[in-house]
């Protein structure tokens, strides 16, 4: 009698034992699909991994940044061009330099101001790291003896997350 | 018996948000899936708009309607013939691509999508020769029955 209670002691513990490590191993599988996640990549079926207002607000940053980089004066050239390669990475800040060294001599020649103004912008592609926003833009410039002339642009830029916010790390017109 | 009743409720909650958190990526991946639609139609449709030619005009203007609907498709239905003298007469051709197309906004069956388009005209008025005509086009699209539509299509000048 006692050693058949015993038995069943033993079988009702290891009963529990597995059922415990079931549910643990059941406990595992949930964490593990609410937390450890790849994002899913980008592609032209789904070029959007990230929610409506994420994409929004760097869809702001960009404009933002992409006027202020596009828009200077003859005046202070370098020191815009200097303010500008901060809201860059490192990489495309030197591709930026070597551009606006180039164009500085004739823009400083002709007392040039250029003005950039967003007038509509898109996400082109957009995940949790990097972003790319279609830009339609009208470029105001002004020239030394010569009216102001308005010419339509359009511009992709990329964004990438950076350490403190997103930055520039490509910037095409057309 | 404590440790096992604990891990229980430990799976029925973990369960509950799992549930849950499952159903919301369903639902962003569907809604993430739409951009790429939403873009593939207002490519087609920027397409259609930017490659028109007086040989074979009633073609070209059939392929802008089918892309689209409402007043819009009603213009390229209801005015096909008298599009197509317009080309002829000038002899116009149109070649063109989409160069880069985003999506401004997407709520629900209505989007709006940006597009520029690079490419050329030629016409009478060119000489024929073949003049560059880059576009900046808004165009604003509709889900119908499945489909993305442009039901309103414009130049931003």
């Amino acid at each position: 009698m006692a050693r058949r209670s015993r038995g069943t002691g033993r079988g009702t513990t290891v009963l529990l034992v597995a059922l415990v490590v079931v549910l643990l191993a059941a406990v595992g599988a949930e964490a593990a699909y609410l937390w450890v996640r790849d994002e899913p990549g980008v592609s032209a079926a789904r070029p959007v991994t990230t929610g409506r207002l994420a994409q929004q607000s760097v869809v702001d940053v960009a404009s933002r940044t992409v006027e202020d980089v596009l828009s200077t004066t003859w005046r202070d050239y370098d020191a815009h061009a200097d303010r500008a390669a901060d809201a860059m990475t490192e990489e495309f800040a030197g591709e930026y330099r070597e551009s606006v060294a180039g164009l500085r001599d004739r823009f400083v020649a002709d007392r040039t101001e250029q003005e950039m103004k967003v007038v509509s912008a898109g996400v082109v592609r957009a995940t949790s790291h990097e972003v790319q926003v279609l830009l339609f833009l009208d470029q105001y410039v002004r020239k030394a003896g010569a009216d102001a002339v308005v010419r339509p642009r359009r511009a992709l830029v990329t964004m990438v997350r950076g350490d403190h916010g997103w930055l520039v790390s490509d910037l095409r017109t057309r | 018996v404590v440790l096992a009743l604990l891990a229980a409720c430990a799976v029925a909650g973990l369960g509950v948000v799992a549930y849950g958190t499952h159903q919301q990526r369903v639902d962003e991946a569907a809604q993430q899936e739409q951009y790429g639609d939403v873009l593939a139609a207002a490519t087609t449709e920027a397409e259609a708009v930017v490659n028109l030619s007086y040989r074979d005009a009633e073609a070209g203007i059939a392929r802008v309607a089918a892309g689209a609907t409402g007043d819009l498709r009603d213009r390229y239905d209801g005015s096909a013939a008298k599009e197509a003298r317009v080309l002829r007469r000038q002899q116009s051709v149109m070649v063109g691509q989409v160069v880069w197309a985003g999506v401004v906004d997407l709520v629900g069956d209505r989007a709006t999508v940006i597009a520029a388009t690079t490419g050329t005209v030629a016409s009478a008025r060119t000489g024929n020769d073949p003049v560059t005509r880059d576009l900046r086009l808004r165009l604003d699209l509709v889900r119908i029955d499945g489909s993305w539509l442009t039901a309103d299509l414009e130049v931003v000048d």
